[in-house]
């Protein structure tokens, strides 16, 4: 039982480590304010043939085809003739503003850095995304997630089950248990 | 080194919890929200200004704040009556002064369980209210933080100098380390 609960827990940590530490690097920078998130962006214009204005969505399906923007569909606004939406994925965002009267558009691309896209990856969650490729980051969220519950149960049963530091732990355990359960209590019961 | 380990990963059970639920939940993200108003007992204080009752109530009734209240959330509503918005662990609410009957209305839009932990999971001492249930509980989560990086770091180092000849542990970490690569190169 001891070995199996031993290799439940190495796998599920080996496995879900770079997750687990992007997400607590991300999460440190994002406490502390800690500079390292940047971008950098790029414009372009395009020549868009006619007919798009009635259809944002199509014409939005028609740059990822033809001009291979990648994200998901966001932010799409008509003022007019002119045509507002935004293709985004963790790496880049795509801002586009199509002017039917003169058929062309600009195209906002704002790339971010390692750390940006770090940052980026930490909020992306769910698994119904339009774009694919971020389905996967949400797939990792949750495997890390289940892989973080199965490393603490695992690890409190191996604690346990070590006869050298159950006073220590037990002690360790009481305080941690006591400080963030008694705070998440009164937090939720107000 | 294991040791350290052990303890760590005990004391920081209940933000590890949290952080897998936060996680889980934002997989699967719904909107449900309960209104909820309640009257409490409040008398303001003489001689304070609007934005400072604001913060007696907040500080009295320990209500969970997110953030420190925004300096346009604190104004006087159509009966005059000091109203102030707020973003708590429990969702967006809204507090009325009834001045006349010493007490208080706060109108909450109540978050799931679920998004309750997702926010909680983002609390930070660095951006907490003076509230002292949060501050502590931001506290917690910062080391929790620490925490996290260290476990994540020393669980593979333990590996290395105990075991470092499981293939399937070997396997393991690339499988990871590549679907994370793989996730990168399709989506930077």
């Amino acid at each position: 039982m001891y070995r199996w609960l031993r290799n439940a827990h190495l796998a599920a940590g080996l496995f879900s480590a770079v997750s687990l530490l992007v997400f607590g690097a991300t999460a440190l920078q994002m406490a502390y304010g800690l500079p390292g998130p940047n971008s950098s962006e790029t414009t372009t214009t395009i020549d868009v043939p006619s007919g798009y204005q009635v259809n944002p969505r199509a014409f939005a399906w028609w740059l990822m085809e033809r001009h291979g923007l990648r994200g998901d569909l966001v932010n799409v606004t008509t003022k007019g003739a002119v045509v507002e939406l935004t293709i985004q994925r963790t790496g880049a965002s795509h801002r586009v503003e199509y002017d039917s009267h003169r058929n062309s558009a600009q195209v906002t691309t704002i790339s971010r850095n390692t750390l940006g896209m770090f940052n980026r990856i930490h909020h992306a969650g769910g698994i119904e995304h339009q774009y694919w490729a971020i389905n996967l980051w949400g797939w990792m969220l949750l495997v890390s997630s289940i892989a973080l519950l199965l490393l603490a149960a695992s690890g409190v049963v191996m604690w346990f089950k070590r006869y050298d530091d159950r006073r220590l732990g037990a002690l360790v355990a009481s305080v941690g248990l006591g400080w963030g359960v008694t705070l998440l209590v009164l937090m939720r019961l107000h | 080194m294991k040791r350290l380990h052990i303890l760590v990963g005990l004391f920081n059970l209940t933000a590890l919890c949290v952080f897998a639920v936060a996680g889980i939940t934002e997989t699967f993200p719904r909107g449900e929200r309960q209104a909820h108003t309640r009257t409490v007992d409040y008398e303001a204080p003489r001689g304070l200004d609007d934005r400072q009752v604001a913060e007696d109530f907040v500080s009295r009734h320990q209500v969970p704040l997110i953030g420190p209240l925004r300096g346009d959330a604190v104004h006087r509503n159509d009966e005059h009556m000091v109203t102030f918005e707020f973003f708590s662990a429990n969702g967006p609410g809204k507090v009325t002064i009834l001045e006349p009957q010493r007490k208080a209305r706060i109108d909450l839009s109540r978050l799931s369980f679920g998004r309750f932990m997702t926010e909680a999971h983002a609390a930070t001492l660095r951006g907490s209210a003076p509230v002292i249930t949060m501050r502590l509980w931001a506290l917690y989560v910062d080391c929790s933080i620490f925490s996290l990086l260290f476990m994540a770091l020393s669980g593979p180092w333990l590996w290395l100098t105990s075991r470092p000849e499981l293939w399937w542990a070997r396997i393991t970490l690339a499988a990871g380390a590549g679907l994370f690569g793989l996730a990168w190169m399709l989506t930077r």
